[in-house]
């Protein structure tokens, strides 16, 4: 499993600065390209394919006081295909689920199961170590223990509740 | 991107009248694909939090059973402070047809998938019969 701190991937954008047109019948022709661009949603196969999320695994998160435990349902995966990152404020996981590969000639008669790539983040609630982390997937789950800094333990302070 | 995106909530089996049942955790229905192939029918079932000593796949006359035991894995001391998908065991409930071959069915798990392989039957669908004269 690589642990590692992602930076945020640049995106390909297009070429904003139109070239003369001299044909009119070329310049209708490009407006014409360009309503089917904007009309398809501006589908850009030069964007980085990981950003896209085509499922939200879910998450548990569990706490003991000192630390924190998150867990995420991930069945079967190849760790090497889970990315896990993390700051003092936040955790990001992301990764790939990839398709069975059917054997020629077969056909589905059920597809329940989800694929594709995934990438969530959440917010942690106090400051966290990161070094201090550790991540694991075992039986389709990963999970990841992240211990809170002592600083985030020493500013947590009980609020008495009183009666009249 | 957003309405491609399937939502992977797990699905909680409602009837519990088929098994008087002495765990007192949900049961799920685990999402799976079915795919058929030329010679073998292959049934995977998604089931994060099961391995090989805890999933049961049980052939009884036509009803292939599927179930897996999940245990709970949060340490006492922990405290769930933000839960979205629901610990419980998975069941599934499939009837198979004549055309496969029951005495080789293999299954595994591997990550929290089982995997089912169910080879057909050989025997020729279609019998062609002579018809002779006379």
């Amino acid at each position: 499993m690589t642990t590692r701190r992602i930076t945020p991937q640049a995106k390909k954008t297009k070429d904003l600065a139109r070239l003369p047109e001299v044909n009119p019948l070329l310049s209708l022709r490009n407006d014409i390209d360009r309503i089917f661009e904007t009309f398809l949603g501006g589908f850009d196969p030069g964007l980085p394919v990981t950003t896209i999320s085509m499922f939200h695994p879910h998450i548990d998160v569990a706490d003991s006081g000192q630390e924190m435990k998150v867990t995420v349902e991930l069945p079967g995966m190849d760790e090497k295909d889970i990315d896990v990152a993390l700051t003092r404020d936040s955790l990001t996981i992301r990764g790939e689920k990839k398709e069975e590969t059917i054997e020629e000639g077969g056909s589905y008669h059920r597809t329940e199961r989800v694929y594709g790539f995934f990438n969530r983040s959440i917010a942690l609630p106090v400051e966290v170590n990161v070094d201090g982390a550790r991540a694991s997937y075992k039986k389709g789950v990963l999970s990841i223990v992240i211990p809170k800094t002592e600083k985030a333990l020493k500013e947590e302070k009980k609020i008495p509740v009183t009666g009249k | 991107m957003a309405d491609k995106s399937k939502e992977m909530q797990k699905k909680e089996i409602e009837q519990t009248d088929l098994v008087e049942r002495t765990r007192a955790t949900k049961i799920y229905n685990p999402d799976v694909d079915i795919i058929e192939g030329k010679d073998r029918i292959v049934v995977i079932a998604d089931m994060p939090g099961v391995n090989e000593k805890s999933v049961e796949v049980t052939l009884e006359d036509n009803v292939l059973t599927i179930y897996g035991r999940v245990d709970w894995d949060i340490p006492d001391r922990m405290k769930l402070t933000h839960a979205e998908y629901g610990i419980g065991d998975y069941q599934r409930i499939f009837t198979i047809s004549g055309e496969i071959n029951r005495e080789k069915i293999q299954a595994n798990v591997k990550d929290g998938v089982l995997r089912l392989v169910m080879p057909k039957n050989n025997t020729p669908k279609m019998k062609r019969i002579a018809v002779k004269a006379g």
